[in-house]
This record gives C-alpha cells, sequence and structure tokens, in this order.
C-alpha cells in the first residue's frame, strides 16, 4: 500500500473542501488505516464508531432494497461526521465543521473514494 | 507575489461585481450561486443584496451561538447578520471566483437582513478589506495559511483574540477555520493572524511530512492477530525484525508491518449467523403487514 498517495488524497480532501476538518481511512472491521485529525479526537474510537455505523447502515440499505451502500451522515448542531463505504473492505471518514460545503463535499468525494479504494487494494512491492 | 494574488483577486472581483450589479438592475430579486473556492450564494431582495451565505464565512447562526449571545435583540440581531453578510461577501471575493449562476427557485434564506445593501457597496468593502489584508507585512488569505505558534508566549498579555488564535493555530487550521471554532468573523481572525505571523508568534512550517498518522507507528499489536488467518504468515513481521526491509527515504514513519489492507474473512466473527439476514428480512416484512392488517 502506498502510503504516500494515501496521505496525499487525506491531505488533498481537507485542503479543497472548505469545511473538512478531519479525515480517517479504516478496514470495514474498523481497524484503522491511516488518520488525519486533530489532537482532540481519538482515531482508533472514530473508525470503530464508523465500522459500527457503516454495518447498519449497509443493513438498512440491504432491508430496504436500496442497493449497495453509499455512505451515511450523522448532522450536528456544530457540524457532521460523514462514513463512507470504500468497497467492501474499507471505510472513509469524513467530519466537517458547521460550514462544509457539503455539495463540493459530495462532488469530490466519490471519485476520491474511487481512487483511495485502489490504492488501499493495490499490491505495492516490499518495502514501499 | 502580492501582485500576482491581487491581478488574480482583481479577476474574480470585476466578474462578481458585474454578475451581481447587473442582476440587481434588471431582475431585482433571486439568487446568484458563485462557483469558486469558497464561492457562496448571494441573496437579493428589491436589487438589495439581503443575505450572502458562504462556506467560507460562519452564518449568524454560528457567530451568535458560538459567542454566547444567543439571547440577542431584534437591534443585535441585525447588526450580526449585517456583519456576517459582509464578511461572507470578504472570504468569497478573497476567494477564487470561477463563475456564478442564477438559483432556480431559491429558499428564502432564514437570516436575510429586512433592508439590505447595494450589491456595490457590499462587494467594494469586501474588495476593501482584501486590500487592507494585502498591505500588512505577512498577508495571509482566510484559507490558505495554516500556521502553528512559534514561540512559547505568556498568553494572558495578550488579547482574547489573539489568545483564541494561538490556542487553535495547530497547523491544520486556516483562518476560516479558527472563525468557525471560534464563532468569529473570518476577516478579523484573518488580519490578527497576519498580525501574528508578522509579530513572530506564529509560523508557517512547511509540511514536507504529511501530518497523516499510520497506525504502523504505533503497532496494535492487539489487533494484528485478526489479520492472520487471510495475510501470508510470512509477510506479518514483529517491530522489532524491521531490519530486512530496506529503510524508506520518503516516509519517517517504521516499514508497515502488513502491506496489504487488512482483509476480514466475510462471516469470521459469526455476526452473519447470529443476526440471519434471511430471516430478519422475512420478519421485518411480516411485522409491516401485520401492523397494516390490523389497522383495516
Amino acid at each position: 500500500m502506498d502510503h504516500t498517495a494515501l496521505a496525499f488524497e487525506m491531505r488533498g480532501l481537507r485542503e479543497q473542501v472548505a469545511g473538512i476538518t478531519d479525515t480517517a481511512i479504516a478496514a470495514a472491521d474498523g481497524l484503522l488505516i491511516a488518520a488525519d485529525t486533530a489532537s482532540g479526537i481519538e482515531p482508533e474510537g472514530l473508525a470503530a464508531l464508523a465500522a459500527a455505523g457503516l454495518g447498519l447502515a449497509r443493513r438498512t440499505t440491504e432491508a430496504t432494497a436500496r442497493g449497495a451502500l453509499r455512505g451515511t451522515v450523522a448532522y450536528g448542531s456544530q457540524g457532521c461526521a460523514a462514513f463512507f463505504a470504500v468497497g467492501d473492505t474499507a471505510l472513509m471518514v469524513v467530519l466537517g465543521d458547521e460550514g462544509v460545503d457539503a455539495d463540493r463535499l459530495h462532488r469530490t468525494i466519490r471519485p476520491a473514494i474511487d481512487r483511495i479504494g485502489s490504492i488501499l487494494t493495490a499490491k505495492a512491492p516490499e518495502g514501499v | 507575489m502580492a501582485g500576482v494574488r491581487d491581478s488574480l483577486g482583481r479577476a474574480g472581483y470585476d466578474l462578481l461585481s458585474s454578475a451581481v450589479t447587473r442582476y440587481a438592475r434588471e431582475k431585482g430579486d433571486g439568487a446568484l450561486r458563485v462557483s469558486g473556492t469558497p464561492g457562496g450564494v448571494v441573496h437579493l431582495r428589491g436589487g438589495l443584496v439581503v443575505a450572502v451565505a458562504s462556506p467560507g464565512a460562519p452564518g449568524p447562526g454560528t457567530l451568535l451561538t458560538r459567542s454566547g449571545r444567543s439571547g440577542a435583540g431584534a437591534a443585535e440581531l441585525r447588526v450580526v447578520r449585517m456583519m456576517a453578510m459582509q464578511d461572507a461577501a470578504f472570504a468569497i471575493v478573497a476567494g477564487r471566483v470561477d463563475g456564478w449562476e442564477v438559483l432556480e427557485d431559491p429558499a428564502d434564506p432564514p437570516d436575510a437582513l429586512g433592508v439590505g445593501e447595494t450589491p456595490g457597496r457590499l462587494l467594494h468593502q469586501a474588495a476593501r478589506k482584501l486590500a487592507a489584508l494585502d498591505v500588512l507585512p505577512h498577508p495571509v488569505r482566510p484559507d490558505r495559511e495554516r500556521p502553528l505558534p512559534a514561540v512559547e508566549v505568556d498568553l494572558a498579555q495578550l488579547a482574547l483574540l489573539q489568545r483564541e488564535l494561538l490556542v487553535h493555530a495547530d497547523g491544520r487550521s486556516t483562518a476560516r477555520d479558527i472563525a468557525f471554532r471560534t464563532g468569529r468573523a473570518v476577516y478579523p481572525v484573518t488580519v490578527e493572524m497576519a498580525r501574528l505571523l508578522g509579530g513572530g508568534y506564529l509560523e508557517c512550517v512547511e509540511t514536507a511530512a504529511p501530518p497523516v498518522r499510520m497506525p504502523a507507528r504505533v503497532p496494535p499489536e492487539s489487533l494484528r492477530p485478526r489479520t492472520r488467518p487471510v495475510a501470508e504468515p510470512a509477510a506479518v513481521s514483529t517491530p522489532g525484525d524491521a531490519g530486512d526491509v530496506p529503510p524508506s527515504a520518503s516516509s519517517p514513519s517504521p516499514p508497515d508491518p502488513a502491506p496489504e489492507l487488512p482483509r476480514r474473512t466475510p462471516g469470521a466473527s459469526g455476526i452473519t449467523e447470529t443476526l440471519a439476514p434471511q430471516k430478519a428480512v422475512a420478519s421485518w416484512k411480516g411485522f409491516f403487514r401485520l401492523r397494516s392488517g390490523t389497522a383495516k
């Protein structure tokens, strides 16, 4: 797995979309892969929450025949926490503040998720 | 360098200014979406701008609740709305303006001003603020610089806004981010950030090494065994024998013990059997039929 490319994608999201404050990538079972989070956030716990949240959302889309799960968003009074499925094996967490540009977030996230998916599944040579 | 930024900013300003002014004159009512970074939406009524919303500047709600002024009177509410509108206009002008479009059927903004501002005056003020920012010794943009505290300072001797900036400057946050977190308008936060950078209290560190944390640095001992059944056993090594992996030139982190994305075997946890999706779906549907049956 190319860590530099992954870090580039994660930082790119935070820099391109106004209001994205933190991002994290984890395996579908909640095992943290990478975190670009502020010091106040505990990324392991966040990854576990995201895995649980996406699991429930996936069951919901299945039970209601809504197709393959793309993601789920929790809105709070001071921002939002979005969890996106990255293929079947991984997930991505995106945290935004109150001003997050939701349109831009959703437009930017789909291609980013695809790229992250291919970074995660690429068989990199040893030592990279 | 300031000249280059100036000319770029100027083109965006001219585009925006002519679009909003013409729309205000010809239509008067409606909304324009400004595309760009951060971009935003300009709401007009009777040829006057009554609200501007932008992801680049906190709205009146954020300004009121975060700063603890939630019990504002009508007069104060008007002042805050006007301030938020001017601040959002500044954020749009200070960023990149790519273009604009008329919003079909725009929703009425909940925080519109009763009596608005002429587009010319509003945008002129925004441009003036940007010019004032540019003549500071260390000009910054609301959404560009992400500084860190440069020196240990006694916070008690600083003004409140300076203290807040030093507390929230973590190398990840722009002036816009700090404005949202503290519930302040983005312009004063940007100006103060520029002053603190100029005074040497803050510094912009070029982040050559990405701040992204990979848990490989902290070996997740308790979690690793879960990957063993699927990963090739040879690839899983303990942190101690990292010597046989060539040191990476680009990454300062120790070599990743698991080069592949850990994969779970489907059904390994037994949750699928426990929850039995087929049955669950059937019983859920049954429950629904029962309910609608009794309702009749």
